[in-house]
């Protein structure tokens, strides 16, 4: 039998559960994912010091498999009504938390997420009572959490509900704006988002459903657990978004522009050892981190074949490069 | 075959939080500035004298309600962060220990802590302290705020905080004539009872004339840091902040204000410099930045296991103290009257 203990890799920063001991019912969140603007990799130290949002608290970083730096949570309060779609209205008022993470010093990702609890008064309460549960929005009003999940996932730009897009993008742009980075890139590649809602229902078994949008680069992940479950949950979205980000840019940006670049003779080594080099070790999936996870992930795998379909990107990134150092482009 | 369980953890991130030493009350007993010590005692006799008879009541009450080994300390702050105006005769370090100590002997008391206001802004553990035993407070209680929901705030817009400025309601709209314009909206405060008292709290400033000026830190901000680490709540990573610093006997001050430490203790026996209550007895002109201070406190997220750690230790006293969720309700004050007497009987 194996154990579901937690391990140190799920930070301790679940959303609060109310000490009245109120539940949250969903869970929201939005995850976005960029090169760094760098043109080298950041050190470690350069990573942390990257990921310092908030001074003072402290910056969480894991070495292995991959180097993970992870941002202090920040807090954004909202008080808005929520998208609810078909029938219903809702009244969201609490704090949303958000967090940047570098990964191997190179990927960046800004990520918001927010724990949906019953509301615990008829009316507004002071301030202090929400900074008490950062991370949980209270909801007045009834409507339906399928409405309201419906709502949200639907939502466009600007956003009529709760604006998840805009508080992990700011995320992104304050990292980004970092005087410490020189704000250039090896590749051109672009942003991809993931939107993820997760209903939470007591002794409930983590589920996963991925859902790849009309609009490019945009995926939605509708996830089943148990309350406890959703830092797992939020967890593995980041991750999804990363490895979702990684197959992509190598199959829709380095193969097409490699195959063009050798159709009219022009020499596409740079991004193709690029991607072998910084983008291709990237590849791991959390599976070491608990059973739950390792067990969402393989039910994704079996459906999705993500890691073979990367691995066939990446026998084809070797084979191209092979064929430029046997035939040389003519126009270096 | 049965399945191995096997974990690798990595700890990396410190969860550790320091303890400090809690006593029962703190009592400030005055607040001046470097230049108030221009002509001597003058201004700190009177602060002192009338803080007197205060400082003794509440005394009483602490141990009154804690009991008899109740842990009282004192403490006087000192301004050395608002540029003075004439910073060629500012009276030294060991200048201002001098006349503070005598005036206390002189009203009936002593003081434990001498601290500075700077300190508040940057903690320095001790004399010429360099960077590795310096913490940007200020910045980090800054970084702390969560500016309160607007309704309708649904995450699409920045913090305003970001601008340097914090207040506890909506503000008005941005109108060319304001009292002219014939929809003017009169701003709100948050959570009002029948009517506002709003609020707008300048937490910095920027000289924008000086190229990569730093923030100048307002005294609403700095007295919501100086009440913080008076209630033992600030940590950097984790660590204790401005932990008091007492000088050996044959230590000598330092020539220069930000040389000394942020908090210097001056009684060998002192109770702790933080405490579960905190009392300030002072002159009126602090009654808004104090009042600024407290609705800046009310807008921290403080961190949990900090608030947990403070209540715990309270709960273990041996006649057990029961702190409130909210930071804010451990502070009291007092100010002093402005009224002088001329005996001639």
């Amino acid at each position: 039998m194996t154990s579901m203990s937690r391990t140190t890799t799920d930070r301790d920063r679940s959303p609060a559960v109310h000490d009245d001991g109120t539940q949250p019912w969903l869970g929201f969140g939005e995850v976005r994912t960029c090169l760094i603007q760098n043109l080298g990799t950041l050190s470690p130290s350069a990573s942390v010091a990257l990921m310092q949002l908030t001074p003072g608290s402290p910056v969480s970083k894991v070495d292995r498999p991959v180097r993970r730096v992870v941002s202090p949570e920040q807090v954004t309060g909202v008080d808005c009504r929520l998208h609810v779609a078909r029938e219903g209205r809702g009244r969201a008022i609490g704090t949303v938390l958000s967090h940047a993470v570098v990964t191997n010093g190179r990927i960046l990702q800004g990520t918001a997420h927010v724990a949906l609890t019953e509301a615990t008064s008829k009316e507004r309460r002071e301030w202090r009572h929400y900074l008490r549960h950062q991370g949980v929005v209270e909801v007045l009003g009834s409507p339906s959490p399928h409405n309201v999940i419906d709502g949200y996932l639907a939502d466009i730009s600007p956003a009529r509900g709760l604006d998840l897009a805009s508080i992990s993008d700011r995320v992104i742009d304050d990292v980004q704006q970092s005087d410490t980075l020189n704000h250039t890139t090896a590749l051109r590649a672009g942003t991809a988002v993931v939107r993820w809602a997760a209903t939470l229902t007591p002794d409930a078994k983590p589920t996963v459903g991925i859902a790849k949008s009309d609009l490019p680069n945009f995926h939605v992940i509708r996830l089943t657990g148990a309350p406890e479950d959703l830092p797992t949950l939020i967890r593995f979205c980041e991750e999804f978004a990363l490895h979702e980000w990684l197959l992509t840019t190598v199959q829709d940006v380095i193969v097409p522009r490699a195959e063009t670049d050798i159709a009219r003779d022009r020499d596409p080594l740079d991004s193709l050892l690029f991607a072998l080099n910084e983008l291709v070790p990237l590849w791991m999936p959390p599976t070491h981190l608990n059973p739950d996870m390792k067990a969402l992930w393989e039910a994704m795998e079996s459906r999705t074949h993500y890691t073979r379909l990367f691995e066939r990107q990446v026998a084809r990134i070797r084979d191209l490069r092979d064929q430029v150092k046997i035939r040389p482009p003519r126009r270096f | 075959m049965t399945a191995v369980d096997v974990r690798y953890d990595e700890v990396t991130q410190s969860t550790k939080v320091e303890a400090v030493p809690l006593g029962h009350l703190s009592i400030e007993t005055g607040h001046l500035y470097l230049d108030d010590f221009a002509d001597g005692d003058r201004k700190i006799a009177r602060q002192l004298e009338q803080a007197a008879p205060w400082l003794e009541a509440a005394g009483k009450r602490i141990h009154r309600r804690f009991g008899r080994n109740a842990r009282i300390s004192t403490c006087f702050l000192v301004d050395d962060y608002t540029p003075s105006s004439s910073s060629l005769d500012q009276p030294k370090p060991s200048e201002v220990v001098d006349i503070v100590t005598a005036a206390a002997d002189q009203a009936g008391f002593r003081i434990d802590y001498l601290a500075r206001e700077a300190g508040c802004a940057i903690a320095c553990e001790r004399p010429h302290s360099g960077p590795r035993d310096r913490s940007a407070l200020a910045d980090i209680v800054a970084g702390l705020i969560v500016e309160e929901a607007a309704v309708g705030a649904n995450g699409s817009r920045p913090p305003t905080a970001q601008t340097g400025w914090l207040s506890n309601g909506e503000r008005s709209p941005a109108v060319a004539v304001a009292m002219d314009a014939p929809d003017w909206d009169p701003p709100e405060e948050f959570g009002k009872y029948k009517h506002s008292v709003f609020v707008d709290i300048e937490l910095w400033s920027v000289d924008k004339s000086v190229p990569q000026a730093e923030r100048q830190y307002s005294c609403s901000l700095l007295s919501a840091v100086w009440q913080l680490l008076r209630l033992g709540l600030l940590r950097n990573a984790g660590k204790a902040v401005a932990k008091p610093y007492r000088f050996g006997s044959n230590e000598a001050l330092p020539e220069l204000w930000s040389q000394l430490p942020s908090i210097t203790q001056l009684t060998p026996d002192a109770a702790p410099f933080a405490a579960y209550q905190v009392l300030s007895l002072l002159p009126p002109h602090f009654r808004a930045a104090e009042h600024a201070a407290e609705i800046i406190v009310d807008h921290l997220r403080f961190d949990g296991k900090v608030l947990k750690q403070t209540a715990d230790r309270a709960r273990d006293e041996t006649n057990p103290v029961t702190l409130p969720d909210n930071p804010v309700g451990r502070v009291s004050h007092l100010f002093f009257d402005d009224v002088h007497v001329t005996h001639n009987d």
